[in-house]
């Protein structure tokens, strides 16, 4: 059977599953959307920005565990998208991003809309492919898709010249891949296991610290049962929140820089230490040759780089998370660490990290709170990147897995609102909120249109501080609080809103918030709350870059007092 | 640790811009690479796939830093096997 190079696209995406594209389209990529109609499988979904496409594709895989999927055209479509493969490759989500290409004989001769895109998204893919022939299209897609969800996820780009798409080939797609250079280890070494299995069995203080591969790798049947019968206290990386429920009494929250304190004593004071999908990042360990120091340190990961990469590890296991710890569990003894436990309880009591202080004003962490207690922890939270993804990240208590959505190791501002819209599309009938800032809810704010289009019910939390409101906390703890540049205005987030048909509402005093979280959890479409929050409220507990759990920073007693509402920039006095 | 000459031999596939990957990893790091040396390629039986290529680079560092570098060069997909063989006996 002869299709065209766009068909056997479309052929290829509905065998991989795909049911929904986020894309916009442009010239060199017109035949591939002509052929759209012919495939109603796809559901192919405007967004107003490329940024917009990919990171909706993101929030939309990590909701779902599913591949994401978008498309843009050759040139600046295809640049537009950089960002949001980036993002999805530190994060390791696995994301196909198709690009149109100038005509074959155009490429390399700077033609209209032609832009290197393998060459400049060489370094943010897992892989990928610049299609010069149409026979060998169908291999490609079934590699990407392959390479994207297995082993280390992460996003594969296929740059596809215009005339590849028109050209005919005869169609067969593959079975099976056939890539001699790629073979995940996906079980660990049984000598590693047996020697980690007696380092857990001997250990006095062992603490689990668990990642993103954890939710990858849906093992979290597996390590809820090793922390309950090794009775193992598990802390988290942003990341890796919601992999253990956070309601458990072995949960101890977040670690690192703005981790619990009593986390981060724990990992302190730890004689072994479980790392299991996660990946060392220096927000997690702060100064390198402080972390852990007592510890013996196991390391799962699939990933052979990331072992000893940035700790000394003792135990290192490639493999997959749920097999290792199939085979690991097995030889785990029960026992108890009632002292153990008892002493990280007190030292949650004594530095409880996440108490909010009774104030009049507006706190970002009270919204926050109420957004949890309302949605009753049922929510999908997708954020922004500062200061109230923090909040976000330890006021919010997580349950159940990927139900927080964040920017973490490219730290992208913008994020939050086209990958809240990605999360819903991708899960319905799940409560979806985005909370972000005012700075990064400018960043890609056009994306409401996305949503008023597709009536996607996102309920959208501004935690409207006036400032960058991260870097300005820096400034204000490192720099002598020379503010330079973080104020920011912004433009009345209500009628932005309702410029784009989506219901919104403004809140400035506390006991607004509760009734209008309500209003927008019974309102049936998109809603937006703009929650004008106490301006210089910080985020706390805090290590300083570079300093150790001992140098944490935690809440002082009498918060520096907030400037008055009148010193917020407004549009219209600049 | 102070640097030294390291020789790594890579088996890659033979498709292009595997070396373009290949030296991304060492450029990214801000590494100067003496020189490369591309191999003839060995070619499949029956032609099915494209063949395996040998590639040898000579580059300084630390043996820690160079093992990193190795694994990272082990990651991309059209590379099949590094060896550092500084010291190792070809065969
Ligand atoms: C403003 C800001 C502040 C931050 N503050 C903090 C903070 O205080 N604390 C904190 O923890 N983070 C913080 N972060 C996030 C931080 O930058 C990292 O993104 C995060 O720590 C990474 O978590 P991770 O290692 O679990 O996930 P990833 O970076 O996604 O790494 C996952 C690891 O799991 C491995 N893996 C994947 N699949 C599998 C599998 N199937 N089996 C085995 N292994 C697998 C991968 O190879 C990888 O090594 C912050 C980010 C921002 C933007
Ligand atoms: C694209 C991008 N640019 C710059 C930064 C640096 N940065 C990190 S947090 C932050 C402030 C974010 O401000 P806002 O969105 O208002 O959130 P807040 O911290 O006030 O809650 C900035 C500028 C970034 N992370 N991403
Ligand atoms: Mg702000």
């Amino acid at each position: 059977m002869k299709l065209t190079g766009a068909q056997i696209l479309c052929e290829g995406l509905v065998k991989e599953g795909v049911d929904i594209i986020f894309g916009f389209p442009g010239g060199a990529v017109i035949p591939l959307y002509d052929t759209l109609p012919q495939y109603p499988q796809l559901r192919h979904i405007l967004v107003r920005h490329e940024q917009g496409a990919a990171h909706a594709a993101d929030g939309y895989a990590r909701a779902t565990g599913k591949v994401g999927v978008c498309f843009a055209t050759s040139g600046p479509g295809a640049t537009n998208l950089v960002t949001g493969i980036a993002n999805a490759f530190l994060d390791s989500v696995p994301v196909i991003a198709v690009t149109g290409q100038v005509r074959r004989d155009f490429i390399g001769r700077d033609a209209f809309q032609e832009t290197d895109i393998t060459g400049i998204t060489l370094p943010v893919t897992k892989h990928n492919y610049l299609v010069m022939d149409v026979n060998d299209l169908a291999v490609v897609i079934k590699q990407a898709f392959h390479l994207a969800r297995t082993g280390r996820p992460g996003p594969i780009l296929i740059d596809i010249p215009r005339d590849v798409f028109l050209e005919q080939a005869d169609f067969s797609y593959p079975d099976r891949v056939d890539l001699p250079g790629y073979r995940p280890t996906l079980q660990g070494h049984p000598a590693q296991i047996k020697k980690a299995a007696k380092m857990i069995n001997e250990a006095r203080h062992p603490v689990i610290i668990a990642g993103r591969g954890v939710n990858i790798s849906k093992a979290y049947g597996e390590l809820k049962h090793l922390a309950e019968m090794a009775q193992i206290p598990v802390v988290t990386t942003l990341l890796g929140i919601g992999c253990f429920p956070e309601e458990h009494a072995l949960s101890y929250g977040m670690v690192g820089m703005h981790g619990m304190v009593y986390a981060n004593y724990a990992i302190e004071n730890a004689d072994v230490l479980i790392a299991i999908g996660m990946r060392f990042d220096d927000r997690v360990t702060g100064k390198i040759s402080a972390f852990a120091p007592h510890a013996h340190i196991v390391h799962i990961d699939i990933d052979p780089a990331e072992i000893g990469k940035n700790v000394r590890v003792d135990v290192p296991i490639v493999g997959d998370v749920k097999m290792v710890l199939q085979a690991l569990n097995k030889q785990i003894a029960p026992v108890d660490h009632l002292d153990w436990i008892g002493q990280v309880d007190d030292w949650r009591r004594e530095h409880p990290s996440i108490d909010i202080r009774d104030d009049d004003g507006l706190l970002p962490q009270y919204v926050v709170r109420q957004i949890y207690e309302i949605t009753k922890g049922q929510a999908i939270i997708v954020t922004g990147v500062g200061q109230h993804q923090m909040w976000a990240a330890q006021h919010y208590w997580f349950n159940k897995p990927n139900t927080l959505i964040s920017s973490g190791g490219l730290g992208a501002m913008g994020f939050g609102l086209p990958a809240a819209f990605g999360a819903q599309i991708g899960c319905p009938d799940a409560p979806v909120w985005c909370i972000d800032g005012d700075g990064g809810f400018q960043m890609t704010i056009q994306e409401l249109g996305s949503i008023a289009q597709e009536q996607a019910p996102v309920k959208i939390a501004i935690i409207n501080n006036g400032y960058l409101g991260m870097v300005r906390q820096w400034q204000q703890l490192f720099y002598k609080g020379r503010y330079v540049a973080t104020p920011i205005s912004c433009p009345d987030f209500v009628k932005v809103a309702e410029g784009y048909c989506i219901s919104a509402l403004r809140v400035k005093h506390k006991e607004e918030v509760i009734p209008a979280i309500e209003q927008a959890m019974a309102y049936q479409g998109p809603f937006l709350i703009d929650f004008m929050v106490e301006p210089e409220e910080n985020v706390y507990p805090m290590i300083p870059p570079g300093a150790t759990v001992a140098e944490s920073i935690e809440e002082p007693k009498q918060p520096i007092k907030a400037i008055s509402d009148s010193k917020r920039l407004k549009v219209s006095n600049i | 640790m102070a640097p030294t000459k390291h020789i790594l031999l890579a088996l890659v596939e033979d498709k292009p811009g595997v070396l373009n990957r290949m030296s991304n990893v060492f450029r990214r790091r801000g590494f100067n690479i003496h020189s490369v040396n591309v191999l003839e390629t060995i070619e499949t039986e029956d032609g099915s796939r494209p063949g395996l290529t040998r590639v040898a680079i000579v580059v300084s560092g630390s043996a820690v830093i160079l093992g990193q570098v190795r694994k990272q060069l082990e990651k991309i997909i059209d590379v099949v096997k590094v060896l550092d063989i500084t010291t190792e006996d070809v065969a």
